[in-house]
C-alpha cells in the first residue's frame, strides 16, 4: 500500500508535467484573444488553418510544386482576422492592436518591418531561434479606418513568403497583406 | 405416440415462421429508417441550421434536406465501377463517402442579422462536439462558416460542415471523403504534363 502511494505521488506530477508540456502553445503561436464580426454588417473574416489540414494542403501539391510544399511542411497554423471598423469597435480594436505590439514586444519578438502611411499602419514581428531559425510570424495592421487585421503564421516562414501562402491556401486577406510586406521597408534596427 | 411426433414435426415449422416473419418486420423497419435517413441531417449540420434558424425570427421552409449515407455512395462508387467513366468523374464519385444539404428560406425579411450571434451559438454546439470553425466570413447580410473535427482528419477520411446564410436563404452542407482518389488523378495528371513537356523538348 506504501509502495503504490510512494509510487503514485511520483508518477502523478509527471503525468501532470508531460500533460502541461503537451498543451504548451508553440512559441511563435500569439493569442489575439476572440474577435466577433461588428454589429451593422461590417467585414469579419476569419480563417484558422490547423497543421492537420496544411499537411492534407502539401499532399495536394507536393508532387506539382516540391517547393511550396517545403514551405507549407515547415508550418504548424495560420490564423488570419480581418475586422472590419465600425463606431462600435473601432477603439476596441486600436486597443486590442497596441496591446498586441506592446505584448509581443515584451516577449522578444522583433519588429521588422513598420510601415505608417496615408494612415495605414504595418507592423511585421517575428520570433527566432538563434537568429537563424523562424518560430513564428505575426502581421498587425490598421488600414485607415477600415478594418484591423491580425496575421499569425506559426513556423518557419519568411516575410516575403506570404503572399505565396496566401495564394497557396485561398486566404485572400493574407495574399494583400503579403504583397504590402513586400512593398514596404524593413523596419530600423534598434541601436 | 403419432400426437408427440405431430407436435415435434410441426414445431421447427412454427419457429421458421416466426423467423421469416421476424425478418419481414426487421427488414421493413430498417427499410422506413433507411428511407427517413435520406431526409434526416446529420447531428453537426443540424446544429448549423439550428444556430442560423435561432437567430433570425420568421417562418423557416425547407425547400429541401437530403442525406446520402455510406451504404448509398458504397452503392453508387460500385455501381460506377460497371460503366466506363472518364478518370475524373470516377475520381470524384470514389472520392465522396457521404454527403448531405438541407437549404431553407425564411418567409419574412429578417432585416438586420446578428452574424456574431449566430456564430457563437454555433461555435459553442460544435465545439462541445470537438468540431472547430476554420472559417468564418460575414459581410453585409452573408454569412459562411465552415467547421471540421478537431481530431481525425486525414487524406482518407475528411470531414466538414458548412453554413452558408445569404439573405433570405440558408443552406447547410455536410459531406465526408477520401481524398486518395482525388490525389492520384492530380498525380497523374502531373505526369501527364511532365511528359507532355518532356516530348515537347524532344
Amino acid at each position: 500500500m506504501k509502495s503504490l502511494s510512494v509510487l503514485g505521488a511520483g508518477v502523478l506530477p509527471l503525468l501532470l508535467a508531460v500533460k502541461l508540456y503537451g498543451e504548451t502553445p508553440p512559441p511563435g503561436q500569439v493569442d489575439f484573444g476572440t474577435f466577433s464580426a461588428p454589429a451593422g454588417g461590417g467585414e469579419f473574416v476569419e480563417v484558422n488553418v490547423t497543421g492537420s489540414l496544411i499537411s492534407l494542403a502539401t499532399k495536394f501539391i507536393e508532387k506539382d510544386q516540391p517547393d511550396v510544399a517545403q514551405v507549407l511542411k515547415g508550418l504548424q497554423s495560420v490564423r488570419v482576422n480581418v475586422i472590419g471598423l465600425t463606431d462600435e469597435n473601432r477603439s476596441d480594436m486600436e486597443t486590442r492592436v497596441q496591446g498586441v505590439r506592446k505584448d509581443l514586444e515584451s516577449k522578444g519578438w522583433e519588429r521588422i518591418v513598420k510601415v505608417q502611411d496615408k494612415g495605414q499602419d504595418v507592423g511585421v514581428y517575428l520570433k527566432t531561434q538563434n537568429k537563424d531559425t523562424v518560430q513564428g510570424l505575426v502581421v498587425v495592421v490598421m488600414d485607415g479606418g477600415k478594418e484591423a487585421v491580425f496575421v499569425n503564421v506559426v513556423g518557419d516562414i519568411k516575410p516575403e513568403q506570404l503572399a505565396m501562402l496566401g495564394e497557396k491556401l485561398h486566404i485572400d486577406p493574407l495574399k494583400k497583406i503579403g504583397h504590402q510586406v513586400e512593398k514596404s521597408e524593413p523596419a530600423p534596427e534598434k541601436p | 405416440m403419432v400426437t408427440t411426433n405431430r407436435s415435434e414435426s410441426s414445431f421447427p415449422l412454427f419457429r421458421f415462421g416466426e423467423i421469416v416473419l421476424g425478418g419481414i418486420v426487421v427488414g421493413f423497419v430498417v427499410l422506413v429508417i433507411g428511407v427517413i435517413s435520406y431526409f434526416r441531417l446529420s447531428p453537426e449540420t443540424t446544429i448549423l441550421r439550428e444556430s442560423a434558424m435561432a437567430g433570425m425570427r420568421g417562418t423557416w421552409n425547407k425547400t429541401i434536406a437530403l442525406n446520402v449515407g455510406v451504404l448509398t455512395t458504397s452503392a453508387v462508387r460500385a455501381g460506377s465501377h460497371l460503366f466506363r467513366l472518364a478518370p475524373e468523374p470516377q475520381a470524384a464519385l470514389d472520392a465522396v463517402r457521404a454527403a448531405e444539404v438541407g437549404v431553407y428560406k425564411i418567409s419574412e425579411n429578417a432585416g438586420q442579422v446578428d452574424h456574431r450571434a449566430i456564430l457563437a451559438r454555433a461555435d459553442k454546439a460544435m465545439s462541445a462536439r470537438r468540431w472547430d470553425r476554420v472559417v468564418g466570413v460575414s459581410r453585409e447580410n452573408e454569412l459562411v462558416a465552415v467547421y471540421v473535427p478537431r481530431r481525425g482528419l486525414s487524406a482518407q477520411r475528411i470531414q466538414c460542415c458548412v453554413l452558408v446564410l445569404q439573405g433570405k436563404d440558408l443552406i447547410v452542407v455536410g459531406a465526408t471523403g477520401n481524398l486518395d482518389p482525388l490525389l492520384q488523378i492530380a498525380g497523374k495528371n502531373f505526369d501527364l504534363k511532365e511528359a507532355t513537356q518532356h516530348l515537347a523538348l524532344r
